[in-house]
């Protein structure tokens, strides 16, 4: 969790870097040493060969400049080798420390805010969307740094060699970048549209095959068949519409390169047949020159790669604007306290946003070894009720307080609460790691009295795989209401003090919903607490007290009246 | 490899216009031997001090510029031509098939997997098919070049032998090791999306159990195993990246010394400096090829699973054109079993009149879906027979039997379009009037004329700007819209809080009477007022009382 809590500014898609700077300096630099290594090969390469061809020196002479050469080539390939796997690493660790920012943002967010959120589309955006980022980091980035470094380099040393071949890679060299821009700029805007009608069109495809059994059972499968392909024809011409800007960019690019490498081939050929020109020099610079050109045309090529985390980006800045709240307290399980008196909620006001209260001052005791049952039409502020009991949201007003027998009071935090929910989540994994999500240390004897006591034991034991069963998709191979009591059995593994219960009975036929409340009757004893909100009668005749909660308000209700 | 062999298939028609892309692709390499050719035979005669017009390598570098556009061109339209016809086919084969049965027994996810499966077999012909290609062209075209310029035969043999290695065997390697690692790497990649669905639809239970720490850590521990997998992959990437990039320059030193009369047999030195401009070129170009391996990798697993799906033969279609306006549905002992998987319904028999109104009742999974399944003639019994006033439904055409029988679940989809358009499926000719009737019968047209656009409203993905109560109502006008006399109602009221369920089972009891309806559902609200109740019980129908 230490990871997950430290902070980082404000994320921009280019500032991702900071988070990985160190990887991502090596690799940059791993590629510079690559590129002053590949220009001592060219100078090696052309005194060799000029030495052996014109000197007539022997083999034998050039022994240690061969050695050289050779050992350049093979450092060089290291050196690839080496920014490669730090690019990547760099790319893996801004994702990591990214993916561990949002979802501490999430939990800070909490569980309120995120209400109206779809939770697919959070899990799609912390995996693949993230993931989406590696590239940009990984290859982009350095190329990026590469375009600027490697030309800078040689130049100088053309510099050092022949003023014309300098003069000509500079005036070249800039001429690129602008005229890309020339034609980049309505390049540029042609490529996001173009980009979003993709993304669009990509959506609307997986839309027609997640409807594919709706259209079929309209009997209109045929007609949708015609859909899809004029669909994937208009991707296939916006695609290219892409594709034909971003072939034009590196023509223009190659044509400017071949014209700039033959003017410098030029203007040695004639001095070269004056003699009045050094042959290794003009070697070594008819060497370099393509490499001049080659970092600008590995950057266009990985283009895509922003253009692919830029759009990857927006869902990961939307959860991140995300308002958090800020007096969330924090998670950690709080021990029992001894021998509560009261749980007292006094004067509780609360709402959401900028709309007037949801709860417009709630009052009420409750006591231990007691079940109160709070009834209540839906937007009467039941939930609103239940998530300032759970600590998910503040209340605007008021206050809830735990009195102990010795008179000291304490926050409702400071005392372990267990929460049966209407609708349980239930973990992709086995029946024991969810039961054990709020108690990882229970053992298994607490395991097998907790889950006999909401008898679910004997049915877990016929389990091929008894505790170890995975759940899958809504818990099967359970039903809705074994899984209401598994929940139940998860909440009280962690002994709370104070035990909630959400609608445990809806959904529920008969039989179950009577299991499920003769459960929630035997649990009700050991000093704890209970509250049940629900608008089922089954529950009602097990109640010690029943209270009516309207239009923000809580009375007392008679038995009768329910 | 079947699989890659069974889908470019699809693309036979196409393989005239994949060779033009290939054919320009192998002009664009021969035009840059040529310029590079003529770039060292330039440059070597005017070492020896021979004057040489510069006529031919201008001709070749503008041949090779516009060659290299043209040749992308045509092999991206070629591409996206073919990958359109994959997602027709695809798509086709899905609707048609047996596989439509998806919606009753697949989540979405799998199918945005595929989506992207499709997407990444781009690569196919683009990065893998061409360069290889070229590759395997460019070969023997590289040989004659250099036996042609004379500098023997050891030399040749050498810089083939480099060819060969960096072309074939390390993108081979490649090709191989990510083969291998991809089901760990996707098995990762799933977990890891797990975790963070876990994460996202967990978050209240997390807080209140004080899990928050762990789930965290829990993840971070999944992405680890998911980067170090990434990372072995990357080393190996990046092993025989460096690999190929020493053995072309290995290629170049090789020609070097034999212009000096090292090791070799010493060429003339104009040949010999034009062969060390081509070979380097030539061995520069095919630097990139064992990340085609590294694709080639992934478009075979991509492949496998898009086959996969695609395989279920689709259901015989039955001759019968007709079917009496209304009629009674009989189920005769039906035995039912998804594929490879045991039997859920053994035996389950029952009988609706025209116009009457049944509830099956079952807990889930016990089979309820699967005779809704078997009803809309998605998949066939094991044995037994439904008959449709005395007609086997196997033998009805599939189109009759779609008109008859319509079907409204939780799973039936929004599409991301207007209301009408959603209402229309595509349907033509159909009346405002008549919309307007099907909302006002759903109770939703209220909700509908209060919207600024009214009917051209925009309903987001899968109904995301509705509320899921106001979602199922349009679902619900759009099968009312349907003349169907059967409707077949799955769990239409699921995930819907009670007031809403209510309503919407109200709106469902004043449907026209002399529609039949079989509303299934795993427990009763006390509003519903069906003729017959029955229950799904141990694989069997059992009649309850009323």
């Amino acid at each position: 969790m230490a990871e997950c809590l430290r902070a980082h500014p404000r994320p921009t898609l280019s500032g991702l870097t900071n988070r990985a700077s160190l990887p991502l300096a090596l690799s940059v630099t791993l590629g510079g040493i690559g590129a002053t290594l590949l220009i001592g090969q060219m100078y090696l390469l052309a005194t060799i060969v000029t030495d052996i061809a014109f000197r007539h020196h022997t083999l034998y002479q050039e022994k240690t400049l061969a050695l050289l050469l050779l050992l350049a080539v093979m450092l060089r390939a290291l050196c690839q080798a080496g920014a490669d796997s730090c690019g990547d690493l760099a790319g893996q660790k801004a994702t990591a420390s990214l993916r561990l920012e949002v979802i501490e943002h999430l939990f800070q967010v909490g569980p309120v805010g995120l209400s109206h959120q779809n939770s697919g589309h959070i899990a799609t955006t912390l995996s693949e969307g993230i993931d989406a980022l590696q590239p940009y980091i990984a290859r982009y980035m350095p190329r990026a740094a590469a375009m600027v470094v490697t030309p800078l380099l040689i130049m100088a040393v053309v510099l050092k060699l022949d003023i014309w071949s300098f003069l000509i890679l500079a005036v070249t060299g800039p001429l690129i970048p602008l005229f890309m821009a020339l034609v980049g700029y309505g390049a540029q805007s042609i490529m996001d549209r173009k980009w979003t009608e993709l993304l669009l069109l990509g959506a609307s495809f997986l839309d027609m095959l997640q409807g594919i059994t709706t259209l079929r059972l309209f009997g209109r499968s045929r007609d949708s068949v015609t859909l899809v392909a004029h669909m994937a024809h208009q991707h296939r011409q916006s695609t290219m519409a892409v594709m034909r800007v971003a072939f034009l960019t590196s023509a223009v690019l190659e044509f400017f390169s071949s014209l700039s490498i033959a003017l410098v081939a030029v203007a040695f050929g004639a001095r070269l047949l004056n003699a009045s020109f050094a042959f290794q020099d003009a070697f070594i610079v008819l060497l370099l020159a393509p490499e001049f050109f080659m970092p600008l045309r590995n950057f266009s090529a990985s283009y895509h790669a922003r253009q692919n985390a830029t759009s990857a980006f927006k869902p990961i800045i939307a959860l991140l604007k995300l308002p958090a709240l800020r007096d969330l307290p924090p998670t950690t399980r709080p021990s029992p306290l001894p021998n509560i008196f009261t749980l007292e909620i006094n004067d509780l006001r609360a709402g959401y946003g900028k709309d007037e209260d949801t709860l417009k001052g709630v009052s009420a005791t409750f006591r231990p070894n007691e079940l109160t049952v709070i009834t209540g039409a839906s937007g009467s502020g039941k939930s609103t009720l239940l998530r300032l009991l759970l600590g998910m949201m503040p209340p605007r007003q008021g206050s809830l307080s735990l009195r102990l027998t010795n008179g000291r009071t304490h926050t409702i935090q400071d005392a372990p609460i267990g929460w049966v929910p209407q609708r349980p989540f239930i973990l992709a994994d086995s029946i024991s790691a969810n039961l054990r999500l709020g108690a990882p240390d229970a053992s298994d004897e607490l395991l097998q009295q907790i889950l006999e006591e909401v008898g679910l034991w004997n049915t877990i034991t016929a389990l091929p795989n008894s505790l170890q069963t995975i759940l899958g998709e809504n818990g099967a191979p359970f039903s809705a209401g074994q899984i209401r009591r598994l929940a139940l059995a998860r909440a009280l593994l962690g002994h709370p003090q104070i035990l909630l219960f959400d609608e445990p009975t809806s959904d529920l036929d008969e039989e179950n919903a009577r299991l499920v409340a003769s459960c929630l009757a035997r649990t009700v004893h050991t000093g704890r607490i209970s509250l049940a909100i629900t608008h089922r009668h089954d529950l009602l005749e097990q109640a010690h007290h029943i209270l009516h909660l309207s239009q923000g308000r809580l009375a007392p209700m008679e038995r009768s009246a329910a | 490899m079947k699989a890659l062999v069974k889908l470019s298939l699809v693309w036979r028609s196409r393989f005239g216009y994949l060779l033009f892309g290939l054919l320009l692709a192998e002009l664009s390499v021969c035009s840059l031997f040529l310029l590079m050719g003529q770039t060292g035979g330039r440059l070597s005669s005017a070492i020896i001090g021979v004057a040489l017009g510069f006529g031919l390598l201008r001709i070749a570098g503008v041949a090779r510029i516009v060659l290299r556009y043209l040749e992308r061109l045509v092999a991206h339209d070629a591409t996206f031509k073919a990958l359109t016809d994959l997602r027709v086919w695809f798509y086709r084969r899905l609707s048609e098939g047996a596989a439509a049965g998806l919606g009753f027994r697949r989540s979405g996810d799998l199918l945005s997997r595929l989506v992207s499966d499709i997407q990444s077999l781009d690569n196919l012909y683009l990065r893998i098919l061409i360069p290889l290609a070229a590759a395997f062209i460019s070969l023997p075209i590289l040989v004659i070049i250099c036996l042609h310029a004379g500098v023997g035969g050891a030399l040749t043999l050498t810089i083939a032998l480099l060819f060969a290695l960096i072309a074939f065997l390390l993108p081979y390697l490649t090709a191989r090791s990510t083969y291998r690692l991809g089901p760990d790497l996707q098995q990762a990649q799933a977990r890891l999306q797990i975790k963070a669905l876990d994460m996202a639809t967990g978050l209240r239970e997390m807080r209140i159990f004080g899990a928050e720490e762990r789930m965290c850590q829990a993840l971070e521990d999944d992405q680890e195993t998911l980067y170090l997998l990434q990372k072995q992959q990357g080393r190996r990437m990046a092993a025989l990246h460096a690999s190929a990039l020493l053995l072309s320059r290995l290629g170049g030193i090789a020609v070097l010394c034999a212009c000096v009369g090292i090791f070799y047999h010493k060429p003339d030195i104009i040949a010999g400096v034009t062969i060390f401009f081509v070979v380097t070129s030539a061995l520069d170009m095919i630097n990139d090829l064992p990340r085609a391996g590294l694709l080639a990798g992934q478009a075979c697993h991509a492949a496998e699973r898009v086959a996969s799906v695609v395989t279920e033969r689709p259901l015989p279609g039955g001759y019968i054109n007709t079917l009496p306006e209304y009629f009674d549905i009989q189920c005769h002992q039906l035995s039912f079993g998804w594929p490879g998987k045991g039997l859920i319904l053994e035996d389950a028999s029952f009988f609706l009149k025209s116009g009457e109104k049944a509830i099956l009742l079952g807990p889930s999974g016990s089979g309820k879906s699967s005779l809704a399944a078997l009803l809309l003639r998605v998949v066939s019994p094991r044995s037994g027979y439904i008959t449709l006033d005395g007609i086997n439904i196997e033998d009805v055409r599939d189109e009759t039997l779609r008109n008859k029988v319509a079907w409204l679940s939780q799973n039936s989809h929004l599409f991301d379009d207007t209301i009408r358009h959603n209402l229309l499926l595509g349907r033509e000719g159909i009346a405002d009037d008549a919309l307007w009737d099907a909302l006002e019968k759903a109770q939703i047209a209220d909700f509908v004329r209060s919207l600024p656009d009214g009917l051209d409203h925009w309903i987001g993905e899968n109904g995301s700007h509705l509320s899921g109560g106001q979602g199922r109502r349009i679902a619900l006008a759009r099968v009312l819209l349907s003349s169907a006399p059967v409707l077949i109602l799955d769990e239409p009221a699921a995930g819907l809080d009670l007031e809403t369920e209510k309503a919407f089972l109200e709106t469902i009891n004043r449907i026209d009477r002399r529609r039949s309806v079989l509303l299934i559902t795993h427990r009763l609200t006390g509003v519903e007022r069906p003729d017959h109740i029955w229950r799904l019980e141990k694989k069997k129908i059992v009649a309850q009382p009323i």
